[in-house]
């Protein structure tokens, strides 16, 4: 049995869609938004990738979308792409599970929240930002907007988020709970996780992780939303290709059994505190890139590299990683032009905080 | 503004009605009809809207419910608190 | 659906208000008290009552870090509990493919207390405080604690967390993807939830009165239960039989409204549909139903429909009288009194329900404590955001 990848739905720094995403892996480079911070030692500016999802409204009433957040509507208009592009908007999709993966949830309006009910101790809060700021939000508004009756699940493992909601989505196919799944990620940028890339990368007096090592696009915290539908298949059908395997574990306690004859998309985002540490678990010469010069510095990234897989799948191409990639010290063999994908798979390999991995194998149809 | 005036002001930006302008909102209409297509949230968010605004704090719906009828029967409500 | 095959229970940890392990808390239930108070673990201007935990729980010698959330701290002493019931040796968790699948609200929130005043002073928010937050929450602390190696799932499905947690972690078992999953769910009393509650006109401002004329809202509580579910290979090993079997799991959506139950009660029928075919029991096979009963007008209204249309005669109640409402927690919590009291063969009253709502059909919830007959029940939960989770359990015996 095959877990088939039918549609891509992504939005980020890149743009809207597949296509946009496609663009800037030809282009090797995303727009970066500058956003102003006001802090005690005065204002500072901090790059950010921003996602813009006015597209929503071309598939959901504006009505409907009054109390809905930037957070959430990111995520809706990721399930609506994703569904588009599995030509499945307005067929019965039968039974479908929905599962919601992110790192920070509703960032902003939590922050907001936090601000108004501890800081100030106000014993009042809005009822409309608070039902906002809880975790499910997302993954609820998909479900209500789509009618969706089955399973929800919405996961919030920091950067294991992505492998964690794959690994039930999967599951749920194969148990055959559902007979569609839409699964996927979503993450908001907020001024606090600015400030705190600031702090970690631009303040001069907080450690470095990567010292000289750092590219102008490393690291920049991004937002946005990247969705999937996911079905059984006897046979592999799908041009973006199954998905064949989901791992996780831990590093440290026990290493990582990482696939044979394939290329490596590796999460090194600057956030985990183990861009470094790849390179000792991939074999000599291991081909890898990374893409998270297109999509930021974002716990839901590796739903990106998904998307970039699928469509190298599709395509037949390794995409060209970032150039000067920062966890490679030299043993690794880059990509650093689009290649031939051959019959190599794909493996999308996050190495975690607290010594946790997620990795998810895809492979093409053809092989 | 009078009390009806900051109180269709309130509702159209606190509950993000931005298909309706605050005069259009009829003082004697329902607040829950089929026009404004209010819900539960928009209740308790109206409630909470007052509490901020007027100071006036609304304990329970079986409070709620009578004021929030209208424009007219909120502003009366207020009006005998204030 | 299709059936499944059922998953040991081999050692159960619970902690509430009503007890700090799980044979106290249901002692207590029998008991028929409650003790709920405004609230002292932070400091609010509000005085609806809530069921806190006021002893100090944490066995800190026995854990290697106490710089943690309270979430962890009550996560983590369940998981004590669950593995010394469980009598299993600790290296197994090292050793095995042993995975941790928990459900929490506020453990996956930033609700780092400094970390917000850092910000709202004026002063720039610590780094420190950020980096806690991206490391902390229930999950990471008990696979940190316990040195397990497999996979980690934290849910965040609001007040059915718990329940799901455990439903996802018996498919790990069954599918042979872990040898034991240490599953439950764990939340604190949190100012945020406290506050967000009140501003939805749900809180009630006396102690809660499930299915009762007079409900007016939920008080909210704090816990966590803690389950250990083992495959049949270290079942063999372990020479013990289990404490009990999930059968069967079933959730569904509403998609219907993010904070009102769907009034057809469709999504929650749906749950109970699949958590019954999965566990090939039909309704004459469940002794009782530990309902979600949180005291609300809507929830309570909808859930006795529902459950007079399925299960009718089949006894119900509500527990949330004697803990309060403990949100990601209350689905592990509820299963794992719905355990005790098959074990014990009695269910408690359900504390608050004085006077019939006559909106609801004319089936009451257990009015004082009674002896049940069976070894399998139901533990149901429904959530913000209209999800609805079915657990089946069962005392009986399950081989495979």
């Amino acid at each position: 049995m095959k877990i088939s990848i039918k549609g891509i739905g992504v939005l980020g720094g890149f743009g809207c869609g597949i296509a946009e995403l496609e663009e800037a892996l030809n282009a090797g480079k995303s727009s970066v938004s500058t956003v102003v911070i006001k802090t005690t030692a005065g204002d500072i500016d901090v790059p950010a990738f921003l996602a813009n999802a006015d597209m929503l409204e071309s598939f959901v009433d504006k009505r409907n979308l009054r109390r809905i957040d930037h957070y959430t509507r990111m995520a809706l208009l990721g399930c609506y792409l994703a569904l588009e592009d599995a030509d499945m908007l307005d067929v019965d999709r039968g039974h479908m599970g929905i599962v919601v993966a992110t790192g920070y949830g509703a960032t902003c309006n939590t922050f907001d929240l936090q601000h108004s009910v501890i800081t100030e101790a106000d014993p009042f809060c809005s009822p409309t930002q608070f039902s906002n700021s809880v975790h499910n939000v997302a993954a609820t508004q998909i479900s209500i907007l789509l009618k969706e009756l089955g399973p929800n699940l919405s996961v919030s493992h920091y950067d294991m988020s992505i492998t964690s909601a794959f690994s039930s989505a999967c599951q749920w196919l194969q148990e055959e709970r559902v007979e569609t799944v839409l699964v996927g990620g979503v993450d908001e940028f907020c001024k606090i996780l600015g400030y705190f890339w600031h702090c970690l990368y631009n303040a001069g007096n907080e450690k470095v992780d990567f010292a000289g090592k750092k590219s102008p696009e490393h690291a920049i915290i991004g937002e946005g939303a990247n969705f999937f539908v996911l079905t059984r298949e006897k046979e592999a059908a799908s041009p973006y290709g199954f998905i064949e395997a989901v791992r996780m574990g831990n590093f440290e306690r026990k290493g990582i059994n990482l696939p044979e004859n394939a290329a490596f998309f590796i999460g090194a985002d600057g956030y985990s505190g183990c861009d470094d540490k790849y390179e000792s678990f991939l074999s000599e010469k291991a081909k890898v890139a990374s893409y998270s010069h297109l999509y930021g510095g974002i716990p839901v990234g590796m739903g990106f590299d998904i998307a970039i897989a699928a469509l190298g799948n599709k395509a037949g191409t390794v995409f060209k990683s970032a150039e000067s990639p920062i966890y490679n010290q030299g043993r690794l063999d880059v990509i650093e032009h689009d290649e031939d994908l051959g019959s190599k798979r794909i493996c999308c390999l996050k190495l975690g905080a607290g010594g946790s991995f997620g990795w998810i194998g895809l492979n093409r149809s053809n092989f | 503004m009078t009390i009806k005036e900051k109180l269709k002001k309130i509702i159209v930006e606190a509950l993000n009605l931005d298909d309706i302008t605050p005069e259009e909102i009829k003082d004697d209409e329902p607040l829950f009809g089929k026009k404004l297509g209010l819900d539960s949230i928009d209740a308790v968010e109206i409630v909470f809207q007052v509490e901020q605004h007027f100071g006036i704090g609304i304990k329970n719906m079986k409070e709620g419910r009578p004021a929030l009828q209208s424009i007219n029967t909120l502003a009366a409500f207020i009006e005998a608190r204030l | 659906m299709k059936p499944v095959k059922p998953v040991a229970i081999a050692g159960i940890g619970c902690i509430c208000s009503a007890g700090l392990i799980l044979k106290d808390c249901i002692d207590f239930l029998y008991k028929g008290e409650r003790h709920p108070a405004p609230p002292v673990n932070f400091s609010t201007r509000l005085t609806f009552p809530v069921f806190e935990i006021l002893e100090d729980f944490f066995p800190s010698d026995l854990i290697k870090k106490t710089n943690l959330l309270r979430t962890c701290k009550l996560a983590l002493t369940a998981t004590l509990e669950a593995i010394s019931d469980a009598e299993l040796d600790r290296k197994i968790l090292e050793n095995k493919r042993v995975g941790v699948c928990i459900g929490t609200n506020v453990g996956s929130s930033m609700n780092n207390e400094a970390f917000c005043l850092d910000d709202g002073d004026g002063r720039d928010p610590f780094i420190s405080p950020v980096k806690r937050f991206l490391i902390s929450n229930p999950t990471s602390s008990i696979a940190a604690e316990f040195g397990t190696t497999g996979p980690l799932q934290t849910v965040v499905n609001a007040c059915s967390s718990g329940s799901d947690a455990l439903g996802l972690a018996a498919s790990w078992i069954r599918s042979g993807i872990c040898d034991v999953v240490i599953a439950g769910g764990a939340d604190e009393m949190y100012q945020i939830t406290y506050t967000g509650f009140k501003s939805l006109l749900i809180n009630d401002d006396s102690p809660c009165k499930p299915f009762d004329i007079n409900r007016k809202g939920l008080n909210l509580g704090e816990g966590a239960a803690i389950f250990i579910l083992v495959s049949e290979e270290i079942l063999k090993e372990r020479k013990k039989d289990p404490r009990a079997y999930i059968l069967g799991y079933g959730s569904a959506s509403d998609a219907y409204h993010h904070t009102k139950t769907r009034p057809d009660g469709k999504g929650l029928k749906v749950a109970i549909q699949e958590a019954m075919e999965t566990s090939k029991m039909v309704p004459s096979d469940i002794a009782f139903i530990n309902a979600h009963g949180t005291g609300t007008l809507d929830n309570d209204l909808v859930e006795s429909c529902v459950l007079n249309e399925i299960f009718p005669g089949v006894p119900f109640f509500s527990t949330k009288g004697y803990t309060g409402h403990t949100l990601g927690a209350a689905g592990a919590i509820e299963a794992a009194f719905t355990i005790a009291c098959l074990e014990q063969g009695m269910v408690p009253a359900n504390v608050g329900f004085t006077t019939p709502d006559p909106k609801m059909p004319p089936a009451y919830p257990v009015q004082q404590n009674s002896t049940i007959n069976g070894n399998t029940a139901l533990s149901e939960t429904l959530a913000f955001g209209g999800n609805n989770s079915v657990l089946v359990l069962s005392t009986g015996e399950h081989p495979a």
